[in-house]
C-alpha cells in the first residue's frame, strides 16, 4: 500500500484513525503497530518475516548490551551482530543479484542468481534498526525494554517503506508520552494534504514527461534537457512529498519525524545540495559512517578519502545497480574538489546555482538513465549530437508548460514568502486563508480524480 | 487555531471517510461504458494469492476501480488535464475543430504481423487481398496539436506491407486523400470511419478485383442517430461536445439472409443506437461469425472477410458481390484463417485491418 492511493485514503487512513483515537492510551501503540503490520502485509506478505527479524535481533542486541554494561569488548560483540545481520539482509536481499551477475560477465561465469525479490522498504528499516544497536553501544541512548514500544518505533507505518529515516533518539519519548493537541493534529494533517498534492498533482503529471523523454531512442537536445528537468521535478516532489505525507501523519498522532527535505534545488553549491536533499539519509551516513572514519579529523587527504567512501555508499544504498554507485562517486569527487578548493564560493551568486544545478541534473541523468551505455548516449544528446531542437520538444514544452512552471516555482520557498508577506496585514491574512482553504478542497477533489481516472502513480522506491 | 485550517482538515476527513463509505455501499458495475473496459471484479480470498500479494493488487485495484463517483471524477480529471494546457492526454489528442483523435504510437511488430498476413494467404492458396485502413491521426493530420510528429508513420506501415506482400493490395491512401474536404471520412468523437469512407473502401476493392460497384443512388442513405459520441470523446470528456452523426446505407435485403452464432438476425442493429457504443449498430458489434447469403448473387463465389471492427460497415457493400460472405473476428476464433477458408468453401479472402491497432490488435493472433 503507499499513502497516495485510494485504498489508503479511502479506507485504510480512516480505520486507522478511527480506531486509534478511540483506543485508550495505553493501547494506542498497539493499534499503531497491528495496522502497521496490515500495512506493510499488504505490499510484501512473506518478506514481513524479513522487518520482524531485523528488529528483534536488535531489540536482543540492545538488552544484551545493557546485561554486559561496563564490557567493552562484550558489547561489541553485539553490535557487530548487529551490523552482520542487517548488512547481510542488505547484501543477500538487495545486492546478491547483482553481483552474482556481474561476476558471471566479468569472468565468463554461469552462477544462477538468487531468485530473490528485493523486499520494500529494506534499506530503510534496516538502517533504523543499526542504528539503534549503535547508539544503545555508544551510550547515546538507553536501552528499550518494552518490546511493544520498539516495535512501534520500527515498524510505524507512516515512515516505514520511503522514510524519513527515523532515529530511535528522535522520538524515543514521544514513544511512551506523546500528546496530541488539535494544533498539531490539524498541521499534520495540512503537511500530509500539502505532501499528496506534491506527490499526486505535481509529480505524477511531470513524470509522464520524463517516461516519454526517457523511451525515445533520439532525443534533440532540448527534449534531453526538458527531460532532465521533468525528472529532477518528479524526484523531488515524488520524495519530498512523501516525507511530508509521512511527516504530516507522524505529527497527527504525536510523534515528531525529523525534517528530509529543505528547498535542495535552490542550493549554492552542491555541499549545500546535500544539506537539503534525503536529509535523514545524509545525516545517518554521516553519523555513522563519515565520523567514525575519522571524519575531517585526520588531515586533508583522509578527509577526501572519507567524503568518496560516504557517497559512494550513499549513492549505492539508492538501488542495486551501479549506476548509483556512479552516481554516488560522482557527488563524492565533486564535494571533495569543493572542499579543496573556494569553488564555487569566488563565482558571483547567480553562477553558483547554475553550477549547482548544472551538477544537479547530470547527477539525475546518472540515477536515472540506469545503464551505462543508455547514460553515455543521453550526455552525447544532450550537447547536441542528435540535433538541438526538435518538435518534439515543442510539442512536449506545449503540453507540460503550465505543470513544468508551477513545479520550478514550488520547489522555491516563494510560497513561504508570500505567506509571510500576506500576513503582515490581518484582514489580507484572512482573506488569503480562506482562499487557500477552498483551494485546498479543490486540490483535494483533483487528487482523487488523478488517482481514481489515471493509472499512473508510480512509487519511485522501490529500488531503494 | 485557525479555523480556515480547521476546517480543510475537517473536510480532507470527511471528504475520505464519506468516499469510502459511498463506495462501498454502491452497488458493484461490471462494466465502465465511458472508459469501455471491464472493471476490477472483487477478488476471492485465497491463501497462495494472499502470500504472494497478487490478492492486494487485484484488491486495490478493485476498490480504486469501484470509487464512489467515478464518471465525475474521470470527468474532473479530464477537465484538470485540459487545464494544464495538455492536448493530449488517456490516449487521445485533443484536436481544433473539436476533433478528438486516438494517439498513434511507433510500431514496432510491423515485420512480424506482415510475416502472419503472408504466410496465412499462402496457406490457403486463394485469391487474397489486403485492405490497411488509415486512421485520422493520417488522413486529418492537419487538426492534430502543433508539433506532433512521428518517427514512424501509418504510410510506412502501409508501404512495407505492400511491398512485401503478394496479395491484391487495396491502396485508400488517395481516394482519402481525394475526398478528405468533401466527405468527413472518420466520427469526430470515436476511433472508426465512417460508412462514407467506408463506400470509397468498397469502390477501391471494387476496382482492385474488377466488379462493378454500386452507386451511391443505389442505396437508401439514412442518418440513423444525430447523437453518436464515441469512445474518444470517453477518453477527453470534453465539457461541450459535437455530436457525430451516423448513416447507413440502406438496401433493400430480398434474398438476403444474415446469421449470427446466436441464430438469424439483422445487418444493422438498432437497439445499439439508443446504447452509448453506437458504432455496434453495424453487424451487432463484434461477432465472432457472421454469416450473410445472397440469393440474388450467383457467380459461385464466396468471401471470407478476417478483419476488425473497422470492416463492420464495409461488410453491407461488400455482400452484394458474393453468393455468401463470411466474416471473422479472429478475437475469437484460433484456428487460423486457412482452416476458416476450407470450412466455408471460400474462393476469396479479403485481410481487413486499421492501421492504428495493427500493431497492437490481439487478434491478428488468430490469422496463421
Amino acid at each position: 500500500m503507499v499513502f497516495s492511493d485510494i485504498p489508503f485514503l479511502f479506507y485504510f487512513l480512516p480505520c486507522f484513525l478511527g480506531v486509534y483515537f478511540l483506543s485508550p492510551k495505553k493501547l494506542r501503540n498497539f493499534v499503531l503497530l497491528v495496522f502497521s503490520l496490515i500495512f506493510y502485509a499488504w505490499g510484501e506478505p512473506v518478506y514481513i518475516s524479513l522487518l520482524l527479524l531485523s528488529s528483534v535481533v536488535d531489540f536482543v542486541n540492545g538488552l544484551a548490551m545493557e546485561h554486559f554494561e561496563g564490557k567493552r569488548a562484550k558489547q561489541r560483540i553485539f553490535l557487530c551482530i548487529s551490523v552482520f545481520v542487517n548488512l547481510s539482509l542488505i547484501g543477500v536481499f538487495k545486492y546478491s543479484g547483482l553481483i552474482v551477475e556481474s561476476l558471471n560477465t566479468v569472468f565468463g561465469l554461469s552462477i544462477s542468481a538468487p531468485a530473490v525479490e528485493l523486499p520494500l522498504g529494506i534499506s530503510f528499516f534496516t538502517f533504523q534498526t543499526m542504528s539503534y544497536s549503535i547508539d544503545v553501544y555508544r551510550k547515546d541512548i538507553k536501552t528499550e525494554h518494552n518490546f511493544l514500544n520498539y516495535m512501534t518505533y520500527v515498524c510505524m507505518f507512516p515512515q516505514l517503506v520511503a522514510g524519513p529515516i527515523v532515529r530511535y533518539s528522535d522520538i524515543s519519548k514521544e514513544l511512551t508520552q506523546r500528546k496530541v493537541t488539535s494544533d498539531g493534529f490539524v498541521d499534520g494533517c495540512i503537511r500530509f494534504l500539502v505532501g499528496l498534492f506534491k506527490k499526486v498533482l505535481i509529480a505524477n503529471q511531470i513524470g509522464s514527461l520524463w517516461d516519454y523523454v526517457n523511451a525515445l531512442e533520439e532525443r534533440s537536445s532540448a527534449l534531453a534537457w526538458l527531460g532532465l528537468v521533468a525528472f529532477s521535478l518528479q524526484i523531488y516532489f515524488d520524495f519530498s512529498g512523501y516525507s511530508d505525507m509521512a511527516i504530516g501523519m507522524g505529527r497527527m498522532l504525536g510523534f515528531s519525524y525529523p525534517e528530509n527535505f529543505n528547498y535542495p534545488y535552490i542550493c549554492n553549491s552542491i555541499s549545500d545540495f546535500w544539506r537539503r536533499w534525503h536529509m535523514s539519509l545524509s545525516v545517518w551516513f554521516r553519523d555513522y559512517v563519515y565520523i567514525p572514519l575519522g571524519g575531517n579529523r585526520k588531515g586533508k587527504a583522509r578527509q577526501i578519502i572519507n567524503i568518496i567512501i560516504v557517497w559512494s555508499l550513499t549513492g549505492f544504498w539508492h538501488g542495486a545497480s551501479w549506476n548509483f554507485l556512479i552516481w554516488g562517486m560522482y557527488f563524492g569527487f565533486i564535494l571533495a574538489f569543493e572542499k579543496l578548493t573556494n569553488f564555487p564560493k569566488m563565482l558571483p551568486k547567480a553562477f553558483q546555482h547554475v553550477y549547482s544545478l548544472f551538477i544537479v541534473l547530470i547527477g539525475w541523468m546518472i540515477f536515472a538513465v540506469e545503464d551505462v551505455g543508455g547514460i553515455k548516449t543521453y550526455a552525447l544528446q544532450l550537447f547536441g549530437a542528435e540535433g538541438f531542437v526538435s518538435p518534439q520538444f515543442f510539442y512536449q514544452l506545449n503540453n507540460y508548460l503550465l505543470i513544468l512552471i508551477a513545479g520550478v516555482l514550488l520547489s522555491t520557498p516563494i510560497a513561504a514568502y508570500a505567506k509571510k508577506y500576506v500576513q503582515k496585514n490581518k484582514y489580507v491574512s484572512c482573506a488569503v486563508s480562506f482562499g487557500a482553504c477552498i483551494c485546498g478542497v479543490l486540490l483535494i477533489i483533483a487528487s482523487l480524480a488523478m488517482l481514481i481516472a489515471d493509472s499512473y502513480n508510480p512509487f519511485l522506491y522501490f529500488r531503494f | 487555531m485557525n479555523k480556515f485550517k480547521f476546517f480543510l482538515c475537517a473536510s480532507s476527513l470527511a471528504i475520505f471517510t464519506l468516499g469510502g463509505i459511498v463506495s462501498i455501499a454502491a452497488p458493484d458495475v461490471e462494466f465502465s461504458e465511458d472508459e469501455n473496459r471491464i472493471l476490477q471484479p472483487l477478488p476471492e480470498i485465497d491463501g497462495k494469492a494472499i502470500v504472494d500479494g497478487d490478492f492486494q493488487l487485484q484488491m486495490n485495484d478493485y476498490l480504486t476501480d469501484r470509487a464512489a463517483f467515478r464518471n465525475e471524477f474521470m470527468r474532473i480529471y479530464a477537465f484538470s488535464q485540459k487545464l494544464m494546457g495538455k492536448s493530449e492526454y488517456n490516449g487521445v489528442y485533443v484536436c481544433d475543430d473539436d476533433w478528438i483523435i486516438e494517439v498513434y504510437n511507433e510500431p514496432e511488430n510491423t515485420v512480424q504481423i506482415c510475416d502472419k498476413f503472408n504466410k496465412a494467404a499462402e496457406k490457403t492458396g486463394l485469391s487474397c487481398s489486403l485492405m490497411l485502413i488509415p486512421t485520422a491521426v493520417s488522413i486529418y493530420d492537419d487538426v492534430l496539436p502543433p508539433n506532433v510528429s512521428f518517427k514512424t508513420t501509418q504510410r510506412d506501415v502501409c508501404d512495407y506491407f505492400y511491398s512485401n506482400t503478394e496479395m491484391n493490395c487495396i491502396d485508400l491512401w488517395d481516394t482519402f486523400e481525394n475526398n478528405r474536404n468533401d466527405v468527413q471520412l472518420y466520427y469526430k468523437t470515436d476511433h472508426h470511419w465512417t460508412t462514407d469512407a467506408a463506400y470509397l473502401a468498397y469502390k477501391e476493392y471494387c476496382s482492385t478485383l474488377s466488379f462493378e460497384p454500386l452507386d451511391k443512388s443505389d442505396f437508401d442513405i439514412e442518418i440513423v442517430s444525430d447523437k453518436f459520441l464515441g469512445t474518444t470523446y470517453s477518453k477527453a470528456l470534453s465539457a461541450f461536445p459535437s455530436y457525430d452523426e451516423i448513416v447507413a446505407f440502406k438496401q433493400d435485403m430480398t434474398g438476403i439472409t444474415v446469421t449470427y452464432p446466436q441464430g438469424e438476425g439483422e445487418l444493422y442493429a438498432d437497439e445499439f443506437l439508443e446504447k452509448k457504443d453506437k458504432y455496434s449498430y453495424f453487424l451487432n458489434s463484434n461477432q465472432s461469425q457472421v454469416i450473410i447469403e445472397n440469393e440474388n448473387v450467383d457467380n459461385g463465389r464466396v468471401l471470407l472477410i478476417v478483419k476488425d471492427s473497422y470492416a463492420n460497415c464495409l461488410v453491407p457493400f461488400l455482400m452484394n458481390h458474393f453468393e455468401k460472405t463470411v466474416v471473422l473476428d479472429t478475437r475469437y476464433y484460433r484456428n487460423g484463417a486457412s482452416f476458416a477458408a476450407e470450412e466455408c468453401g471460400a474462393t476469396d479472402i479479403l485481410f481487413c485491418f486499421n492501421l492504428n491497432t495493427l500493431d497492437t490488435d490481439t487478434a491478428i493472433a488468430g490469422i496463421y
